[in-house]
């Protein structure tokens, strides 16, 4: 183990601190930049944005995530927005949102680039999560518990304070801060629905300080370390805080305790409610415009095998190391990359190592990988390690059963370990390659030239005027990602396992 | 020690699989993938590097021209290029450096062939259009208003006249400007209301701030949120109307001009001074048949920009657009570029 930590820290200083490091160093000639007023400004602004954002997704997710906490269906449904690709996302609110939109066309309603418009997108993406999240630790409740808290009288206010909320407050303040995080570092959304100043967030500020106009390192650099630091902190206080959670692993299935049978309907209407916006940008399918050659096809097919590529190259990667994570450790290790930007760090690369790594293509798809891999282990990691700790008593005991029934090592991963990670390796799995698929910022600096994901295919085809063809192409990626989800939780459901050996159980 | 117990050490044995792949990831990182150099290396943004893109023409054509081999290094846009160039210093491998404009270039200057004032490529005195020693132009293209007369008529509004028209109130949220932070059409703009305005540009830029619908990073998500009807005015390029007419549209798409005048962008190419020797001399036949009338005559129906060169036959939709008063500008100084922006900042926040 010490010599595996030693590795771990060596790949993460190459990779990680050292690049940005040399950025800090490179970039802060006046540390004045950082309190300097139209940064504290930027950092105000965004603050409040990601903090009314969060607000509302957690006043929204958290009663729909316990409300429909036994449902397989609805969990999977409330799976699926947090994957569709932001750049996708945005075209559909342009369209609800929008002068010509629903929204306003028959409520007279206008939110359009606003920072309204930039919250209800932000509500839409997290509220489901957050959801998930209430379900995910809500369903590990054991029913026994509850049952005798009711038994001795307390109303359900009190069986929430007395018995759930002290179970559940730190994954709550967990998901809380992942949706800060995930808010304050928005882009894409805020870039295209916010309508420039004053609505910007702190990554929008990096972008244009080191586009086009002028490079302006020194206020990168203070931006960027304002956004390592408003997003580390909350991730360091739940690695500090945290104390080892109440075994909650009584109640693993699935339960239909269902007193009325309407709740299962409702379930899946809300879930499917948080899917609706994303539609129209899957009837764009349908319209197969005249643009398309023969020769847009083969690019097509060939973006899509490269993005592919990307997505199952860092989805494995990042699961694989995130789940070394969680045997070797420390924890504040791999929780430390979500204060870093894929702007900052794919800087922070070009500075590191020039050149190279942009110019062949195994140093366009590594530079790619990295960036990706290190924007989404925190909250891989945080999803294996939550699972990991809620089943550190229980998985000793099956080890312990599984050797004395002599059952050998790749027995006990199949029979044993599998099943119980099955379904957060898919979630996980799942959640990467939607943000890998759709995730714009390394792959605008790495790739060009031949290597051209599908998101830079899109924006390449909108540069040349061709936008019929780039929103059939944002609606071929949502597709993907849906088609991938939904595979993904038949193949990890309960029916489709028992089916496979012959046993059936009302699902 | 027992088989189960060995399964502890699964966690390491994958652990080590993994970090195997990472050191060959961390190898090909390092490592150089051709087993040739080129014989010239060209940084150009990522559109001319498309399929049957201007770049990917004149690559091809220059390589048959040549027998030699061209590296077209794709690196994002045109601001990410100088951004590249300034990063990379004189490290750089770049022998061209293609796609930048006037204003870009002189961010870059410092980097330019120092040859260059006793150096000219053959066809130089047929250029319509010339920014300064080093900057070798091959187009340009002119700063206005694409208007949807269909969108107007449908708001019931006439086009604009002149850039104050933009302050009324029936003008609000309905035209589309681009950020200037992130894109030249958009620098373009605050330079056009500066050159306009004079002294009065900070009041008149906070109007225009709460004029405008939105404020998108590139020219192309402007240009779409227009043709999806957001607005009926975008700033965009006269050449814009030309796309539209060669593409079946009659009259619903046009530029429309402004006595105040308009700005030009002249797009251009440098000599990186790290070029040197059969590189250097490569890159000087590069410019040269940049310039030449064979590939001038691609650019309208690739580019959607004025060829540099003076008579090259256009596209009978390039005759016909409309020909507007231009207003001449020197490139900016980066701290004038630098007190422009954070004069805008200031006025719109």
């Amino acid at each position: 183990m010490p010599l595996l930590r030693a590795i771990v820290w060596s790949w993460f200083a190459f990779f990680f601190f050292i690049p940005l490091a040399r950025l800090f160093f490179v970039g802060v000639s006046s540390p004045h930049f950082f309190f300097a007023p139209d940064v504290l400004q930027i950092v105000w602004r965004t603050v409040y944005q990601a903090s009314l954002s969060t607000l509302i997704s957690i006043a929204l997710g958290i009663p729909l995530g316990w409300r429909y906490r036994r449902e397989g269906s609805v969990q999977t449904l409330l799976s699926v927005p947090f994957m569709v690709p932001t750049l996708v996302a945005a075209t559909a609110w342009v369209y609800w949102l929008g002068r010509r939109g629903p929204l306003q066309t028959f409520l007279g309603i206008d939110f359009s680039y606003s920072l309204s418009a930039v919250v209800i997108a932000h509500v839409f993406f997290n509220a489901p999560w957050v959801a998930l999240q209430v379900s995910e630790c809500s369903r590990r409740i054991p029913n026994s518990l509850l049952q005798q808290a009711r038994s001795l009288g307390l109303s359900r206010w009190g069986m929430g304070y007395h018995v759930v909320w002290p179970l559940i407050r730190l994954s709550l303040f967990t998901v809380t801060c992942q949706v800060f995080t995930f808010c304050l570092m928005s882009f894409a959304l805020v870039l295209v629905l916010g309508g420039g100043p004053p609505v910007e967030t702190l990554e929008t500020a990096i972008y244009t300080s080191l586009r086009f106009g002028i490079v302006d390192f020194d206020r990168a650099v203070a931006v960027a370390f304002w956004e390592v630091f408003l997003c580390g902190v909350p991730w360091m206080g739940i690695l500090l805080a945290r104390k080892k959670p109440i075994p909650l692993n009584e109640n693993l299935a699935l339960e239909d305790t269902f007193e009325k049978k309407g709740r299962r309907g409702g379930g899946r209407v809300w879930a499917f409610f948080f899917l609706v916006p994303y539609t129209v940008v899957l009837l764009q399918l349908f319209t197969f415009p005249e643009w398309a050659s023969v020769e847009d096809g083969r690019l097509f097919l060939s973006s899509l095998e490269l993005s592919f590529a990307l997505a199952l190259t860092t989805s494995v990667l990042t699961i694989l190391l995130a789940l070394l994570g969680c045997e070797v450790g420390p924890a504040w290790v791999f929780g430390l990359p979500s204060g870093v930007s894929a702007l900052v760090l794919s800087l922070s690369y070009l500075l590191m190592f020039g050149s190279r790594m942009g110019e062949s293509f195994f140093g366009k798809f590594s530079g790619i990988v990295l960036i990706q891999v290190f924007l989404f282990l925190p909250f891989v990691f945080r999803l294996f390690w939550s699972k990991k700790e809620t089943d550190a008593v229980g998985a000793s005991d099956l080890k312990g059963v599984a050797h004395s029934l002599g059952a050998n090592r790749g027995q006990y991963l199949r029979w044993i370990w599998w099943p119980q990670w099955r379904r957060v390796i898919g979630v996980a799995l799942l959640m990467m390659s939607g943000a890998s698929l759709g995730e714009l910022a390394s792959v605008s600096l790495f790739a060009g030239g031949d290597f051209v994901p599908l998101s830079l295919l899109l924006s390449r085809w909108m540069s040349q005027y061709r936008f019929d063809a780039a929103e059939w192409l944002a609606s071929v990626l949502l597709f993907l990602i849906l088609s991938i989800c939904f595979v993904l939780f038949f193949i990890n459901s309960d029916s489709f396992q028992n089916r496979k050996w012959g046993i059936w159980h009302r699902s | 020690m027992t088989l189960f117990q060995k399964c502890n050490i699964f966690p390491l044995g994958f652990s080590l699989f993994l970090l195997l792949q990472l050191g060959l990831l961390q190898t090909g990182c390092l490592s150089e993938s051709e087993t040739s150099s080129p014989d010239l290396v060209v940084y150009t943004y990522d559109s001319l590097t498309a399929k049957n893109a201007l770049g990917s023409q004149v690559q091809k054509a220059f390589e048959k021209k040549c027998q030699c081999r061209v590296k077209l290094q794709s690196v994002g846009d045109a601001g990410a290029l100088a951004t590249r160039l300034e990063i990379e210093g004189s490290q750089s491998r770049a022998d061209i450096v293609w796609g930048l404009d006037q204003d870009l270039w002189k961010r870059v200057q410092q980097y330019a062939w120092k040859g260059a004032p006793e150096w000219t490529p053959s066809g130089w005195d047929e250029l319509e259009v010339s920014v300064g020693e080093g900057f070798y132009p091959f187009d340009y293209g002119v700063f206005t208003f694409m208007v949807d007369h269909e969108e107007l008529k449908a708001r019931g509004l006439k086009p604009p006249t002149h850039l104050k028209d933009f302050q009324k109130s029936q003008w609000r949220r309905n035209f589309i400007v681009q950020d200037p932070r992130t894109s030249t059409p958009g620098l373009a703009f605050v330079r056009w209301v500066q050159k306009v305005e004079g002294r009065h540009f900070n009041d008149r830029m906070k109007r225009l701030s709460q004029q405008w619908l939105t404020l998108p990073a590139g020219w192309d998500t402007s240009y779409g949120l227009f043709l999806k009807q957001e607005a009926p005015l975008v700033w965009s390029y006269t050449t814009s109307q030309a796309y539209h007419r060669m593409h079946g549209d009659q009259k619903r798409y046009e530029a429309i001009l402004f006595p105040e005048g308009h700005l030009v962008q002249v797009e251009g190419a440098m000599i990186h001074l790290n070029s040197k020797g059969e590189h250097l001399k490569r890159a000087k036949e590069f410019i040269s048949f940049l310039i030449s009338p064979e590939v001038q005559a691609w650019i309208p129906e690739t580019q959607w920009m004025y060829p540099a060169r003076k008579s090259v036959p256009l596209p009978q939709a390039f005759a016909d657009l409309p020909k507007p008063k231009l207003i001449a500008t020197q490139p900016l100084e980066r701290s004038e570029l630098q007190a422009l922006l954070e004069g805008w900042r200031k006025a719109v926040q």
